[in-house]
């Protein structure tokens, strides 16, 4: 084809790209808006430059990152970004409403009118079905699902909303002087659909002081989302192909296949929800904003105290301060410090989803919490040696590793099958043959259990070494690491795990 | 732009520009290994780069398959297509989700590089696929790891051990597009195949990659095209009416096996 052929094309190449892009940008149920798609790349290089120019100025930057927000969750959910908007008017109108009243009991009443308000509307797009299931089951009825779709990320944004309203209540902080402001808070994008949890008393102020970042702070922000990039899009994605095939079909495989499958989904959650995380506070502390951390290498935790100190810190502590201690939490004798703390984790198991499998999953999360906190006065007397430490952390690390098994398999019989399965049909000599089969896979696990072992001073240090390193050698660091996530893609970008809960 | 952002967008819009060029160029190969491509250019032009390619002018007259005599009524019903094969198959399957995704059908494909009509014979993994996904159509992409046999008829208890598994599912075997004069593993599928099941494809023109074997992913896309456009003349002749342009983004449900090296 000579130049003058090619001419020929151009505008008909243009208007059907043209036509693609506009198809992309309209809301499709099946490809939600992921920060490691090319189209939110495409997207985020036009809101940056605008962003860059608009925050000098609150307002501007406030209503301008409000809009975007509301474009990605209508991307992602439709025109259930109204229903946010809805809530945080009813939200913003009820807080302002506790903060003029004096009497505390009708603050209180404010107060539970508006978590309640919050909690119908999670109940019914979350449980409905779920309890309807239940109430037929034990009616011997016929069951009908109702046909819900559930608003993406609305457990995070309704969690948000209720810490936002009993702040209120308590006093910790003073309602937000206009509506757009809250709604910013709630609608941030990085953090809408698959969290950090963020909290008001430490969002809400960084609004206000609207601090321009510096370079150092935006690099940082991007080596996060590189290492975002790579655990959720190279690694979690890789590693899953092989994870799906024994939890859909556990019988087919022997003990160790089954074995390196649940290893494998341990993993593979850690590094879809963190990578997710990462990616969200990288984005955010490129907009001059912080979220704070949410995972802490959870896998080198010794006890499942210090797991849930690691493992989404923002659900974790959100849990602690708005149900854990408001139950009593450990003020009203051991027995009810046991019992808290179960309740919690039956309230965070059920807050994953709307099944039995999550509830179990909670509630033995709980158990092996109140087991830890009574051997507590026990376990302090032993000595602190490489054995124990060693034996503490595989403990600990067996316990969430199986416990996973319940979170991801199909219901409570595939898990069970899957663990028997493990312990029933296991021969090392066939640890060799599957190293052998597949090589990849077992070199990403060990690259990624060695990585996640380094000091946290070591990641620190890599990290400012990125933040200094000129800029063309960071460009060929995010192309490489971009090209090695295309290498590894499967045919289709796997939603994060998190981004129905 | 604030120089702080400024440096930031500058890399991130010059790392885009770079993947987009890389997406709409040739293929990139290091030795035997081609780099894999952003996939900008099928989201941005999926059908346009599809007919744009000049040199496979024999995809309009696909008159090497082998046909059934009579017209046999098309089965209008939606299918759970499978497809596996060699490497071959994922640019198959790229185009031929597409016509899935029109037609109603729900397809899955297993690409195997470097496999041949004896691994697959061997091994239990088209049982264990089939089993688990339980297919009413399936296509096979074999052949193309045997054309250098000197006696192709030596690998026919194979191809019969694979029909055997495959047993009463409608198939249809897309033969290997040889890529020099060797025909002989194309005889020995057609004569081993029922009538109406082998495509040949032997004899069509393809634009090839670099490493001259596989036909591009244009190329492989008008390839299964001429495949569709036979399916009529075809033993089980199912829906194949040609995608719409505004499918937008349709998921190949590719299933990568690592090669064996055998």
């Amino acid at each position: 084809m000579n130049i003058s052929e090619l001419l020929q094309y151009i505008p008909e190449i243009f208007q059907t790209a043209l036509k693609n892009i506009g198809l992309q940008l309209v809301y499709d149920p099946k490809a939600p808006m992921l920060f490691s798609s090319g189209l939110f790349w495409m997207l985020f290089l036009i809101f940056l430059p605008i962003y860059s120019l608009v925050k000098g100025s609150k307002w501007k930057m406030v209503v301008f990152v409000v809009l975007f927000s509301l474009y990605f969750y209508y991307k992602s959910s439709g025109l259930f970004f109204l229903m946010l908007i809805g809530t945080s008017l009813v939200d913003w109108g009820l807080s302002h409403w506790i903060y003029r009243i004096e009497k505390r009991g009708g603050k209180l009443a404010v107060m539970w009118l508006s978590i309640l308000i919050s909690l119908s509307i999670l109940g019914y797009f979350k449980y409905a079905n779920f309890f309807l299931w239940n109430w037929n089951q034990m009616v011997e009825g016929n069951f009908q699902p109702l046909e819900i779709i559930l608003p993406v990320g609305i457990s995070f944004y309704t969690f948000q909303s209720i810490s936002y309203i009993v702040d209120v209540y308590k006093g910790r902080i003073a309602p937000t002087r206009y509506w757009i402001d809250y709604l910013f808070f709630l609608s941030f994008f990085p953090a809408l659909v698959a969290g950090p949890i963020v909290r008001a008393d430490y969002f809400l102020p960084q609004i206000e002081k609207n601090e321009r970042p510096d370079s150092r702070v935006i690099w940082a922000g991007l080596w996060l989302i590189i290492v975002g990039v790579v655990k959720k899009a190279l690694i979690a994605d890789y590693i899953a192909q092989y994870n799906d095939l024994i939890f859909n079909e556990p019988s087919l495989y022997t003990g160790v296949q089954t074995l390196m499958g649940v290893l494998g989904y341990t993993m593979q959650i850690y590094c879809d929800f963190s990578g997710y995380s990462d990616m969200a506070i990288g984005l955010a502390l490129i907009m001059g904003f912080r979220l704070g951390i949410n995972f802490d290498s959870p896998y080198k935790s010794r006890n499942l105290t210090d797991f849930w100190r690691r493992w989404h810190i923002s659900l974790s502590s959100w849990l602690r301060d708005y149900v854990y201690i408001p139950l009593g939490g450990n003020r009203k004798g051991t027995f009810r410090t046991y019992l808290n703390n179960f309740l919690t984790m039956l309230i965070g198991g059920l807050w994953h989803g709307a099944a039995w499998k999550f509830i179990f999953w909670g509630a033995m999360h709980g158990v092996g919490l109140a087991i830890h906190k009574a051997f507590k006065p026990i376990l302090v007397k032993i000595p602190d040696n490489w054995f124990t430490i060693f034996i503490s952390w595989l403990l600990t690390f067996v316990y969430v590793s199986l416990l996973w098994v319940f979170f991801r398999a199909a219901d409570f019989e595939q898990s069970v099958l899957i663990i028997q399965n493990i312990f029933v049909d296991f021969d090392w000599r066939q640890i060799p043959q599957f190293i052998e089969a597949r090589p990849a896979w077992c070199a990403m696990m060990f690259a990624l259990i060695v990585f996640h072992f380094f000091p946290h001073k070591w990641t620190v240090a890599v990290q400012w070494a990125f933040i200094r390193i000129n800029w063309v050698v960071k460009l060929i660091i995010f192309i490489l690491a971009v090209q090695l996530v295309i290498e590894f893609m499967a045919e289709e970008v796997s939603p994060f795990i998190y981004f129905q809960f | 732009m604030k120089s702080s952002y400024l440096a930031l967008w500058l890399l991130l819009a010059g790392a885009l520009v770079i993947f987009l060029t890389v997406s709409f160029a040739d293929d990139i190969t290091l030795g035997s290994y081609t780099v894999k491509k952003a996939p900008f250019a099928e989201t941005l032009l999926p059908d346009t780069l599809a007919t744009e390619t000049g040199q496979f002018t024999s995809a309009e007259h696909p008159v090497a398959a082998d046909t059934v005599p009579e017209i046999v009524q098309i089965d209008s019903l939606p299918k759970t297509i499978l497809l596996f094969g060699d490497s071959m198959t994922m640019n198959i399957a790229l185009r031929l989700a597409r016509y899935a995704k029109q037609n109603g059908h729900d397809m899955h494909a297993i690409n195997w590089d470097s496999s041949n009509t004896k691994i697959w014979a061997e091994t239990d993994t088209l049982s264990y696929y089939i089993k688990k996904l339980n297919p009413d159509f399936i296509f096979i992409s074999l052949g193309s790891n045997e054309v250098y046999f000197k006696d192709p008829f030596k690998r026919q208890p194979n191809v019969r051990r694979i029909l055997a598994t495959i047993g009463d599912v409608p198939y249809i075997w897309i033969g290997p597009p040889t890529w020099d004069n060797r025909t002989a593993i194309n005889d020995m599928l057609e004569a081993t195949c029922r009538p109406g099941t082998y495509f040949k494809s032997s004899g069509m023109e393809f634009k090839r990659k670099k490493d001259k074997i596989h036909p591009t992913r244009e190329a492989s896309a008008l390839w299964v095209d001429s495949i569709m456009r036979w399916m009529p003349k075809s033993a089980h002749p199912i829906l194949a009416d040609y995608p719409n342009d505004s499918l937008g983004k349709v998921n190949s449900h590719i299933i990568f096996l690592k090669a064996l090296n055998k």
